[in-house]
């Protein structure tokens, strides 16, 4: 079907949408009525025979969707930076630190722990993998860190490690949908879009939920972990692009002038309107906002996303490079959207599935590539935070959708050529810094080749209970009514971590 | 005897299928009185099984070891049902004997009979099934409504000062034991005949024995059984219900490590305070003011809204608010003078690239709770700072990008609770301006941060 067919029939079935039961009743009695009694009433006042606007009344939400609301509980933070590294990074070569997993390097890993274990690829029995890099306790807190992160040691005393977070994902997709809606199926609302949903965003001119990509490809599981799923569509995440349009369409079209666009948009929204004098329907006063907002948008959102403004020594400590896209630019790109009011900035990253099935993916080589290209913007990103008064009222997350297995990967029961990593649910390592967050704070540990949690395992619906709470939810509470029922984010689980908040 | 008392539960359905029969023929036949002869044949079995009913419920009562004070009400509106549907018989067959329900009409006696055996049949299935058996499945809402006092979960909490001299049993175990058991292990209800909100109960166990074993975790069911997967057929509180905490399920099993004591307290059991985080008192409050503004009118806010100045509450229950000017960088310092009518519930101020000078520190002194203030990216100098030292809660200052002059810091020495001030991208150079500042309390984020590069930077493996 040809594009012009397509939003044709999108248009009839709306129209045929809403168009319901209770419209055409309405309209019968409206107009069967009209005809019968019109001429015998025609004396009557006519104000009294338009339909006034009944039910209950406007809301400011009815209104504009995402308007500010109070949480139920005083909040620590007012924006939340998620830093997703998608396909999962190893946390043996980055904040994990087992020594032991060095000593038993080459040695088959027991057989004892591979009972029942479900692996991507690994097949029979592996063998263990030592840690490819060198590690170092630094800042005050004494908290491990690898030299493949030189830079992110200046900033290790901001951030509280959570180092045995499980999820009982083991592909990327479904591990991705968990990490952001909460399930591992699709339908369900991202973590972005529930915050947004319950707290709306300060900044009228520019989307409440910005999503940023890197690495050359969207997240396995696509756009769904940034989706609003039965939250109403306008909570989604809005993609913004760091290289050409910042969000797609976002230009006038060729020969359409700005006055042109504002006469357009005036003569939609005085459409609008008589029909909202007709209908009553809040909907139709959303959509006015919404025209007005993205009217707004077209010169706030180029704006924003313009980081050649920025001074050279703030571009270089990110190290960045404008006109392309880059982990780095949307590190900077973060900064600017929560300083101007942005409720969430999720950020992707792809390129961290390190198998070991080429250099590229080789824990000793891509990975540290991958390693060293975040290394830097994610620090400078804490450093400039912080310098602006931003870290205190704002909160950020790294992490992947999973770990990786102390053992090296043998796809098909064959010895690889690079090294690489599985895998692996059971205990990975995450990180907080920000708002509430007890800077230098470690949770959890792992068993000495790092295998599964020890002490202080954290589930990933407790990662989100954690995030809704110094948001001032209470994710027991949280809910939106849904086929008959309310959904929450953590569903029925989730307790607080409350070993790393101050 | 006991065989005939257990009778009871069967026999009750038939003076109550009769009655009903009875009264609802006497009122279909109120006008045409073309079924006089079976109504009265109806009231007469009724009265007649009402009686065995009632003979049969006596012996029940007296073989099963009911209290009297359970049954009374039951045993009593039985008999009285009883009598009424005798009378009711007597007077359907317009019996010479009874006199004295002449004047009442059938079809009201029967209704005021209809309303005792259904009061009768209440009373009854409140035995058996408990007294709020039919309250139960209703909202929480409607309930209280109905005056039923539903359960209220009791709230854990621990205080930083005491904590080691609380009895563990009755300050962590027997809410905890209320909040997740008592639903069903209670003395009225005693599922597997198990009572857990008493002492004696714990001890004593259920049908299927003792719960705990002092010290041994894998023989007490009351930790086992919380620990097993959810989806096991004997986890403990069964799926659907609340379900404790792994904080609170680590309290149960120190309990039991300790020797389940009802008198040792927290300290004698051995418990760390890493152990009991969750349970202290987190400070709701976020670090905001205790205080109770007036609440905001929402007429004032439209007004606001429309000079695009943006004001939100900081929480559903307080009337603090946090006002910023986000979409209003032109915002000057006259535009701040309708705000002052709400000056009592600034908490957070967000000048933040505005036009605003130094003249706006004599406005913003009239916030008695201003707690974060951020003037950054204006055209401040801090000549008038000394005006803010009254703020007794103001705790963030943010002067980032401003050209702030050094000498005004010693304005802050006198700040009450100042703890943070931002002078990134200031003329301050990192470190200068220390000498003026006296007060331990506050620390300055010069910012200035860089990253230099390293031969690591450039390498690609």
């Amino acid at each position: 079907m040809d594009p012009i067919q397509k939003l044709i029939k999108e248009k009839i079935e709306r129209e045929l949408q809403a168009r319901t039961r209770r419209h055409f009743i309405k309209e019968c009695a409206a107009g069967m009525g009209g005809l019968a009694f019109g001429s015998l009433f025609a004396a009557c006042d006519r104000k009294k025979a338009v339909p006034q606007p009944t039910g209950r009344k406007l809301t400011e939400r009815d209104l504009n969707p995402l308007s500010v609301l109070p949480p139920p509980n005083m909040s620590r933070i007012k924006s939340v930076i998620y830093l997703h590294m998608a396909g999962a990074p190893s946390q043996l070569e980055m904040f994990d630190y087992k020594p032991q997993l060095q000593k038993l390097h080459g040695k088959p890993c027991p057989e004892s722990l591979l009972e029942g274990k479900k692996f991507a690829f690994i097949r029979g029995i592996p063998k263990l993998l030592g840690p490819q890099s060198n590690f170092k306790q630094e800042g005050e807190s004494g908290n491990w860190v690898s030299d493949y992160l030189p830079h992110f040691r200046k900033v290790i005393d901001e951030v509280a490690f959570l180092k045995a977070v499980h999820t009982d994902q083991f592909n990327h997709g479904p591990a991705q949908l968990f990490m952001h809606t909460g399930t591992p199926r699709l339908g369900r609302p991202s973590l972005g879009s529930w915050v947004t949903y319950g707290l709306g965003s300060e900044n009228q001119n520019l989307p409440g939920f910005v999503v940023l990509i890197s690495g050359g490809n969207d997240p396995s599981a696509g756009k769904s972990v940034w989706g609003s799923g039965f939250l109403p569509s306008i909570y989604q995440g809005v993609q913004c692009r760091s290289e050409g349009d910042p969000v797609l369409y976002i230009e006038d079209p060729e020969g359409v002038s700005r006055d042109m666009k504002k006469r357009t948009i005036e003569a939609i929204n005085a459409i609008n309107k008589e029909e909202y004098a007709r209908y009553a329907d809040p909907e139709i006063l959303a959509r006015i906002n919404q025209y007005e907002m993205a009217y707004r948008m077209q010169i706030s959102v180029p704006e924003i996303m313009n980081i050649n403004k920025e001074p050279k020594h703030i571009q270089e400590m990110y190290g960045v490079v404008p006109g392309e896209e880059s982990f780095a630019n949307n590190c900077l790109l973060a900064r600017k959207l929560v300083e101007d009011g942005v409720r969430f900035v999720q950020l992707y990253d792809w390129g961290w599935d390190s198998h070991g099935t080429d250099p590229s993916t080789a824990i000793d080589l891509g990975f540290r590539n991958k390693c060293r290209d975040i290394d830097r913007p994610m620090t400078a990103l804490l450093l400039d935070l912080k310098q602006r008064g931003l870290l205190e009222e704002t909160l950020v997350v790294w992490g992947g959708e999973f770990g990786r297995t102390p053992m090296q990967e043998n796809r098909e029961g064959k010895e690889m050529g690079y090294m690489g990593r599985d895998h692996h649910g059971d205990a990975f390592t995450m990180w907080m810094a920000g708002g509430g967050i007890k800077g230098g704070a470690s949770w959890g540990t792992t068993d000495e080749i790092g295998f599964s949690a020890v002490e202080g395992r954290v589930s990933v619906h407790d990662v989100h209970a954690t995030i809704l709470h110094l948001l001032g939810f209470d994710h027991e509470q949280f809910t939106y009514n849904f086929q008959g029922r309310p959904f929450r984010l953590t569903d029925v689980e989730g307790e607080i971590i409350h070993e790393i908040l101050s | 005897m006991q065989f005939f008392g257990r009778l009871h539960p069967v026999l009750v359905h038939l003076p109550i299928g009769f009655i009903v029969f009875g009264v609802l023929l006497l009122w279909t036949d109120r006008k045409k009185k073309r079924y006089e002869q079976v109504i009265a044949l109806a009231f007469l079995w009724g009265a007649i099984s009402a009686l065995l009913a009632s003979l049969t419920g006596y012996v029940h009562y007296r073989q099963e070891g009911y209290s009297f004070s359970s049954v009374q009400l039951h045993l009593w509106t039985g008999l009285i049902t009883t009598v009424f549907c005798l009378l009711v018989y007597l007077r359907v067959i317009e019996n010479s004997w009874v006199k004295l329900l002449r004047g009442a009409s059938p079809v009201a006696l029967s209704i005021v009979l209809f309303l005792l055996i259904s009061v009768t049949g209440h009373f009854g299935g409140s035995i058996t099934h408990g007294a709020d058996f039919l309250i139960e499945p209703l909202p929480q809402s409607l309930q209280r409504t109905l005056g039923y006092e539903t359960f209220e979960k009791k709230e854990i909490v621990l205080n930083e000062e005491n904590w080691q001299q609380l009895i563990f049993y009755d300050s962590l175990i027997d809410p905890m034991i209320h909040n997740y058991c008592a639903s069903c292990h209670n003395p009225r209800k005693a599922k597997a005949n198990l009572i857990l909100t008493e002492r004696e109960g714990i001890l004593k166990g259920g049908e299927n024995g003792e719960v705990i074993v002092s010290g041994d975790l894998e023989n007490s069911p009351l930790h086992a059984r919380l620990i097993l997967p959810k989806s096991h057929e004997d986890h403990m509180p069964p799926s659907g219900k609340s379900q404790p905490s792994k904080a609170e399920i680590n309290l149960i099993r120190q309990w039991i490590l300790s020797g389940n004591s009802f008198e040792k307290t927290l300290g004698e059991a051995g418990l760390k305070k890493s152990e009991l985080i969750t349970f202290f008192r987190k400070d709701s409050l976020a670090g905001y003011p205790k205080v109770n503004p007036p609440p905001l009118s929402p007429d004032s806010l439209e007004l606001f809204k429309k000079s695009r100045i943006h004001i939100s509450r900081l929480s559903a229950n307080s009337e603090l608010v946090r006002v910023s000017m986000v979409n209003n960088p032109a915002f000057q310092d006259m535009d701040f003078d309708p705000l002052l009518g709400i000056a009592q519930n600034i908490a957070v101020l967000d000048l933040g690239g505005t036009a605003v000078t130094d003249s706006i520190f004599g406005k913003l002194a009239q916030l008695p709770h201003l707690t974060v203030l951020k003037l950054d990216n204006t055209g401040v100098t801090g000549a008038q700072l000394e005006k803010l030292q009254e703020l007794e809660y103001l705790k963030s200052l943010n002067l980032t990008a401003t050209p702030f002059e050094i000498n005004n810091l010693a304005a802050l020495n006198s700040f009450k609770s100042l703890r943070t001030v931002y002078l990134y991208n200031s003329p301050f150079t990192e470190k200068s301006g220390v000498e003026f500042l006296s007060n331990s309390n506050i620390s300055i984020e010069y910012g200035n941060y860089s990253l230099p590069g390293i031969p690591s930077d450039s390498i690609s493996y």
